[in-house]
């Protein structure tokens, strides 16, 4: 008898000692008060999907919090706090972490001279350094009140201490923008012989068609835009101004050059699925395969465009 | 239907029932002997299916029998009165060679087909046969006819051997590009290339294009990482 009251006791108080616990009860006892249950602390490590596992994290703190009250509000009050925080700290660190990818990949694809390197060091030592007393002043944060500011100040922040990156960013965009329309346009050729193919063995292409036709527009006028950031980028240097703009333009191309991919993936599984759907003409096939003579394929040529 | 035909019909009707036309009775169908020679004038009921037959129909029959008695009787006369003088009027018209014909045919094998009068006995058939086994023979012997077969026989065997011969060797004197014997390779060395991707298909398409997608997530990536990190509003608007 003894012995069971020894265990009981001893098992309750385990259970009871579970931050988990202590989160899935509303009215439980918050032990880890000292940070608050913190995940997060140090700004090395961060990436974009470690903030925005925090974020989702917060939210869903912040949701219980919105509806609890008493003892529960005032011990979620501080566990809303801590998420908060951790939320600014992978912010601070995940843009740390890309901007030192960005200046890898720079170097990788020779957009940076040696005086570029020297620079984008200093602007990326001036970074860590604001990252690192950033860190301290929200770690520093006691209150709930006033935390949206605190992250706008933040942002705001961020935005400007990471300027110098962004030259660099639209190089690397505009690099990997022309390959990209370069690879895709070398395949245009072939895809438009595939729909010309289908076509003359009677397949319904004209969606097929349409959706290449945008593609291929898009990627020409990208052409175009890609040369314009360019110029920007050059112009403005490293010492970017706050009223230019081609980061914005950037962000415009790279979107579209999304849209011109996915378009032209859809042309090809649109294909593929004519190709297993599709009951071809038998004697067409024929006459592609053994033209008669010069004139006959001309008439047929003819007859597909008009077709189209 | 003929008009004439049926013209004749209903004349022939009409007459059945005035009983102007005699009436054959069906066949089978037996004379009643109760019936009274005129039945028309004597009130006679015939029985169901009896046929009246009118008198003067009865009379002509008789008439008719009594006509054939007497033909009958006068063509057996006449026939025994020709049987009796055919002999004498055959030999007024024959030639007399026929009759020795005739009267020598036991004798004969058989006719002469060649207009010859005279008739060939065994014995002489017989000699005529001899005869030309032996002309046979002696043909056959004789040098000319020896030759004529050389020469026959030379044609037909000669052309077809000369024919397969030239056939045969005319490849081997003059032989073709193709009939150049050629040794066959041993252990041919195996040639492994990589099978060469066709560069207009679909699969090839597909995959230069999937080849591209890590450069554009970077791309995508690298563009959208300021506001997905959302630098450009604030984090705890919820």
């Amino acid at each position: 008898m003894q012995f069971i009251l020894t265990f009981f006791l001893i098992a309750t108080f385990f259970r009871t000692s579970f931050p988990a616990y202590a989160q899935s009860s509303a009215f439980g006892v918050l032990t880890d008060e000292k940070n608050m249950g913190r995940e997060n602390i140090n700004l090395d490590g961060h990436n974009l999907a470690s903030y925005e596992k925090a974020l989702d994290e917060y939210i869903k703190l912040n949701a219980t919090y919105t509806k609890s009250y008493g003892p529960q509000k005032t011990i979620l009050e501080k566990q809303v706090l801590g998420k908060a925080k951790d939320v600014m700290t992978t912010k601070l660190g995940a843009v740390l972490t890309f901007l030192q990818n960005l200046k890898t990949k720079s170097i990788e694809l020779g957009l940076m001279t040696d005086e570029d390197k020297s620079l984008y060091d200093a602007g990326l030592a001036k970074y860590q350094n604001y990252a690192a007393k950033r860190n301290e002043v929200v770690a520093n944060l006691n209150f709930l009140l006033g935390l949206k500011d605190q992250s706008a100040v933040l942002n705001k922040e961020i935005l400007e201490e990471m300027q110098f990156s962004e030259v660099f960013l639209a190089r690397i965009s505009v690099t990997r923008g022309r390959f990209l329309i370069a690879r895709l346009m070398e395949l245009a050729p072939v895809i438009q012989a595939q729909i010309s193919t289908s076509s003359d063995v009677g397949g319904d292409v004209r969606e097929i068609q349409m959706l290449l036709d945008d593609s291929m527009l898009i990627l020409e006028g990208l052409k175009d835009s890609y040369s314009e950031i360019e110029k920007q980028a050059a112009m403005v240097g490293i010492a970017k101004t706050s009223d230019s703009n081609f980061m914005g333009d950037t962000r415009i191309a790279n979107a579209k050059m999304v849209i011109a991919y996915n378009g032209i993936v859809d042309v090809v599984s649109k294909l593929k699925i004519l190709y297993a759907t599709a009951p071809w003409d038998e004697k067409l096939v024929e006459q592609l395969l053994f033209p008669p003579d010069n004139n006959s394929t001309k008439e047929s040529s003819q007859s597909t465009m008009e077709d189209k | 239907m003929d008009d004439n035909l049926k013209n004749i019909n209903e004349k022939d009707a009409s007459e059945v029932i005035h009983g102007s036309i005699p009436v054959e009775p069906p066949v089978g169908q037996e004379i009643n002997p109760d019936m009274p020679s005129d039945p028309y004038s004597s009130g006679y009921i015939p029985k169901p299916g009896e046929v009246i037959r009118p008198q003067h129909l009865i009379d002509a029959e008789n008439k008719n029998k009594v006509e054939a008695n007497q033909d009958q009787k006068t063509k057996t006369t006449q026939e025994t009165q020709t049987s009796t003088q055919s002999i004498p009027e055959v030999s007024l018209e024959k030639p007399a060679e026929v009759l020795t014909t005739i009267n020598n045919a036991s004798s004969t094998y058989f006719p002469n087909p060649f207009g010859d009068t005279k008739l060939l006995d065994k014995d002489a058939v017989k000699a005529k046969a001899a005869d030309l086994q032996k002309i046979g023979e002696t043909v056959v012997k004789s040098s000319k006819f020896k030759k004529i077969m050389f020469v026959v026989l030379g044609v037909l065997i000669g052309i077809p051997t000369l024919i397969i011969a030239f056939n045969i060797l005319w490849p081997i004197l003059f032989p073709r590009e193709e009939d150049v014997f050629v040794p066959p390779i041993v252990n041919p060395p195996i040639i492994r290339e990589e099978p060469k991707e066709d560069k207009t298909s679909l699969r090839f398409l597909d995959g230069k294009i999937k080849e591209l997608k890590p450069s554009l997530d970077e791309l995508n990536n690298d563009s959208t990482f300021m506001i997905k990190l959302r630098l450009e509003s604030d984090d705890f608007s919820y």
